[in-house]
């Protein structure tokens, strides 16, 4: 049989195609990338992190992902199975260092790690050695990305941190980027442990407290788990300070080993994600498989005599399959060549939508899977169509093809009409839940919020900068505080003077000025706010949430806090906290992580980081006029005005991904099934033109004929919606279990996608019709 | 009067040509009369037809149906006008496959909207008159070329039409089937239903009480017989 592509719905097919395999090829990579998460672990299998646990009386038992900074190498000096032992922690991101040239550059993470790091996560070393960088103090290594971004030839250079301006670091080495889809990849600069003094409190050594380590060891391959386990209980029972724990109110502690491999998609979030992404991946790429069959039998007509007649001739059943494979390869690789082509196009969006470049998502780590997606779809788009033709009887060489194959064809709609109702379903489940999650109550007001980075500043100078921005006209409030309310918080435990037990752990804020309840427009409860300090400085005040005053009632007993005294454990026993006032319960960090723990703060303007800035309203001028404070009083330090809102945004920016990846694969589903929905149409009107005309002459109105048509596709269509819109609830439920704060699903916005998909489909199949339905019935009549 | 045809021209254009069907046709065709139109292939016979049947809009000139002016009706209105006034009976059967012999009588009662009981009622009795009830459940298919015309016959006389158009009703028959077919349509004349009928053939135009000749879409002078 000869290949024809003239005539036989190429475009519909190739289109088909081009949606079918980008949208799918690309999803099914970045599931693909995810399944594939930190390979630049060694030995991945023998590698576990060390997760620290926990439990206080009467309470459940409690894991950390994080460990004391003694930890790993205590275990990897006392239990043998211990082959190597790593450990760091984050302490910048996102900022810029100045060399001593005075050039600034932009840096996303820098991270202090032990000289055995790269032990455990593998990159190569481009430059220096570094055993002996990480384990000199002041010294560091920096990523390649970096160093071009510096200008090359590095080592001896000198900078400092913008928020640590007097404390220089040295570059003596240079390192490969991580790969994209790794938790490493953000690391730009990696500062030597024993650097951690000249920045924080030096906690390297400690066996508890101060857990901000990401510890990890290598076992060896015959070890045996359960003795590991039970040697490091032996070892933590000899060496952690048991009086002092159980004096806290501490019943166990230990040190929980976690394999690496596959942790990445223990997290329910990525899980989630995973399973929805491949779903919609396969949806497209069947739905577009399902299009392009369904083309071949709408085009079976004109090719049913050349097949017969062929067959007249002698020609082999292989001969029919040869060519058909030899059209979808064809087929196939003019839509991948179009794929590049947009890919190439959009891959500044497509790295924004997805969080990695288009290189990395078809590289060698995906190529082995798309390429048998790729030979799955030959197959399926070269084979069948095959085995159709070969089925064509040889009678057909003398008679008209009459066969409608309809009962193939609805079917093969059905399918489409069921996969893009149940992604519409899901596309407005997570649609809500993002709009849910911008408009939340939050128990706090920020529409009018900016605020100011300033950590670069020191205490004097952001205590004089947010009275400057207070008194510009359009600012109504201003005050200094430690954190951000949508930041991820850390806590410390709370204790009651003279009682060494910590009743519970609380989110601690830290520091905040009085006028930050405004700022924020938090609800006093009962007692006052801060009263402001006219000076650089903190009091011995305290705010407290609902939370903490209901949990205070609960385990110590104390029905008003206010007025009482409370020993925060990072401030110490020395400076008990008065309570002066209860907030109204609001929402910290965001409404997918649901922060629950109870809330504390203490009243001063010294160690904070931001200054929040109620605006008289958003407006550019208004942003523009508190950016000219800043830069008239600061130059230097590159301070910049921010709208809390895109913050907030921000916090949302996998949801809003996930939802704009499932609109995607939606919107192409959709148009892949109105292409078929349009070729069937199209086929069976041309297909019962006569029998239309018949209708007419006998008196059927337009809306009659039309009702034909409808009925026939509503047969189909009904049944298929209520299927796509079942697995849509279910998928919809299980995208929903990533988020603590969620929107309830409601049948009347599924009820309303069906309608959606039916009036669609109605409209399509109606104005399909029309043409045949009001043009002269004779024109029909005559092709007899 | 039942049709009066006043100067009708059909002219089909296309990009590059402009054929005219029919030139200026005036005639008269009165209530109860058995009028056959002949003529060489493409003297326009099946236009002017189309035309009376209201598939068509003359391109100018002006026709009266029963003295209704329905020459330039839109196809909505032209439906409307034809459904139960008109019924059609084609060289071709034009019976649908997908129906059965009942189905296919029932179609015109049903776009009418006649109740199921009547239409029923209805259908048997036409086609116990076309002597084809015994075939009433089998398909298109399933008959002969005879039964077939008989029941597309059934089918145009079934909502009792004031005119019967018929495009070379024996032109797919043997000839004895197609004097079954002719002594049908003069029977339905007979009884009262104007029949116009486009022919080849001279005898079956000696059903006809009047002989239309069209040459090259213009009207021949009549021939009373």
């Amino acid at each position: 049989m000869k290949s024809n592509y003239r005539g036989q719905g190429t475009l519909i097919k190739v289109t088909s195609l081009v949606i079918g395999l980008t949208v799918g090829l690309v999803l099914i990579a970045k599931v693909q990338l995810e399944m594939n998460y930190d390979r630049c672990i060694v030995d991945k299998e023998h590698v576990y992190e060390l997760q620290e646990t926990f439990q206080r009386k009467g309470e459940a038992k409690q894991q950390l992902g994080a460990t004391s900074g003694g930890i790993a190498p205590v275990l990897a000096r006392e239990i043998p199975e211990i082959l190597s032992a790593t450990r760091y922690t984050a302490q910048f991101s996102e900022e810029k260092l100045t060399l001593q040239d005075g050039s600034r550059h932009y840096f996303r993470e820098a991270v202090f790690a032990d000289s055995c790091f790269f032990d455990i996560f593998a990159t190569t070393v481009l430059v220096g050695d570094a055993k002996q960088i990480l384990s000199t103090a002041g010294q560091c290594m920096i990523s390649r990305r970096l160093s071009e971004k510096i200008g090359g030839d590095v080592v001896g250079k000198s900078f400092c941190f913008a928020s640590a301006p007097q404390k220089p670091m040295t570059i003596s080495g240079v390192f490969d980027d991580y790969p994209e889809n790794s938790a490493y990849n953000s690391f730009d600069i990696l500062m030597s442990m024993p650097s951690v003094g000249t920045y924080a409190w030096d906690g390297t050594e400690n066996l508890i407290g101060n857990d901000r380590y990401h510890s990890y060891v290598r076992l060896r391959h015959d070890t045996d788990m359960d003795k590991v386990r039970k040697e490091i209980k032996e070892l933590l029972q000899r060496i952690l300070p048991w009086d002092d724990l159980k004096e806290g109110g501490y019943t166990d502690a230990g040190i929980e080993l976690v394999n690496v491999t596959g942790q990445r998609m223990k997290d329910t979030t990525v899980r989630t994600t995973c399973i929805i992404l491949s779903v919609v991946a396969g949806v497209m790429l069947f739905t577009a498989v399902m299009n392009y069959i369904l083309v071949v039998f709408s085009t079976m007509v004109g090719r049913a005599r050349q097949v017969a007649l062929r067959k007249v001739l002698g020609a082999p059943h292989r001969e029919f399959y040869l060519t058909s494979l030899k059209e979808s390869a064809v087929h196939l690789l003019t839509a991948l060549a179009v794929m590049a082509l947009l890919l190439w196009a959009g891959q500044d969006w497509v790295r924004d939508l997805l969080g990695v470049s288009v290189s990395t998502l078809f590289s060698a780590q995906t190529f082995a899977v798309l390429t048998i997606v790729c030979l799955i779809v030959l197959l399926c788009c070269g084979l069948l169509p095959g085995m159709i033709y070969s089925r064509i009887p040889i009678t057909y060489a003398y008679r008209l093809y009459s066969e409608s194959k309809r009962a193939w064809k609805l079917s093969l709609l059905a399918f489409q009409f069921v996969l893009s109702t149940m992604l519409l379903c899901v596309l407005s489940t997570i649609y809500r839940q993002y709009n849910y999650m911008l408009q939340a109550d939050m128990g706090y007001q920020y529409d009018r919020v900016a605020y100011v980075n300033v950590s670069a500043l020191h205490g004097d100078s952001i205590y004089s900068l947010a009275r400057e921005i207070e008194n510009q006209p359009c600012v109504e409030k201003a005050a200094a505080a430690y954190s951000l309310f949508c930041e991820r918080q850390s806590g410390d435990n709370v204790l009651v003077p003279g009682n060494p037990q910590e009743l519970f752990n609380s989110v601690n804020l830290f520091f905040a000025e009085g006028g930050l309840v405004e700022t924020m427009g938090l609800k006093i409860v009962r007692g006052r706010d801060f009263k402001r300090l006219n000076h650089k400085g903190w009091t011995q005040e305290m705010l407290v949430d609902e939370k903490f005053a209901k949990k205070m009632k609960e385990v110590a007993g104390i029905d008003d806090v206010v007025g009482k005294q409370f020993v925060n454990s990072s401030v110490g026993d020395e400076y008990p906290l008065t309570v002066v006032g209860i907030v109204k319960n609001f929402k910290l960090g965001s409404l997918v992580s649901g922060e629950e723990r109870p809330m504390m703060v203490a009243n001063g303007n010294v160690f904070t980081h931001y200054i929040m800035i109620k605006l008289q309203s958003i407006t550019p001028d208004n942003l523009q006029a508190v950016q000219q404070v800043c830069d008239r009083l600061y130059p230097d330090a590159e301070l910049n005005v921010k709208l809390y809102s895109n913050e907030i945004a921000d916090s949302y920016q996998e949801t809003r991904h996930t939802r704009d990846l499932i609109m995607i694969g939606c919107l192409a589903s959709l148009l892949i099934t109105l292409i078929g929905l349009i070729g069937y149409v199209r086929d069976e009107v041309q297909r019962r033109s006569r029998e239309l005309a018949i209708r007419k002459v006998m008196g059927a109105g337009v809306s009659e004929l039309q009702g034909l048509f409808l009925r026939s596709i509503a047969l189909i269509a009904i049944p298929s919606i209520i299927v796509g819109v079942a697995l849509g609830w279910f998928f919809s439920r299980m995208l929903m279990e990533q988020f603590a704060d969620k929107i309830s699903l409601s049948w009347f916005v599924f009820t309303a996608c069906a309608l959606f998909v039916l009036l669609v489909i109605a409209a399509i199949v109606l104005l399909q019709t029309y043409r045949v339905a009001t043009s002269n019935p004779v024109n029909y009549l005559k092709t007899e | 009067m039942m049709i009066k045809l006043e100067n009708i021209q059909k002219v089909f254009r296309t990009e590059e040509v402009e054929t005219v069907a029919l030139g200026g046709v005036s005639l008269e065709v009165n209530k109860g009369e058995f009028v056959a139109i002949m003529g060489p292939s493409g003297c326009g016979k099946s236009t002017l037809l189309n035309i009376l049947g209201l598939l068509d809009n003359p391109t100018s000139g002006r026709y009266w149906l029963d003295g209704e002016d329905v020459g330039s009706l839109k196809e909505s209105q032209r439906t409307a006008v034809r459904k139960g006034q008109i019924g059609f009976v084609f060289q071709s059967f034009n019976l649908i496959d997908e129906l059965n012999v009942e189905e296919n009588v029932e179609l015109p009662l049903t776009y009418l909207g006649v109740p199921k009981k009547e239409r029923k009622q209805r259908v048997e009795e036409v086609l116990r008159r076309m002597a084809i009830s015994h075939r009433a459940h089998h398909f298109p298919q399933q008959l002969s070329g005879g039964q077939q015309q008989r029941v597309a016959i059934a089918r145009a006389v079934v909502m009792n039409p004031k005119l019967i158009l018929a495009d070379e009703p024996t032109g797919n028959l043997d000839s004895k089937n197609g004097l079954e077919v002719m002594q049908l349509l003069t029977q339905l004349n007979q009884e009262g239903t104007t029949v116009v009928m486009v022919t080849h053939s001279e005898r079956d135009a000696g059903y006809a009480q009047r002989i239309i000749n069209l040459f090259d879409g213009l009207v021949v002078p009549e021939v009373r017989l």
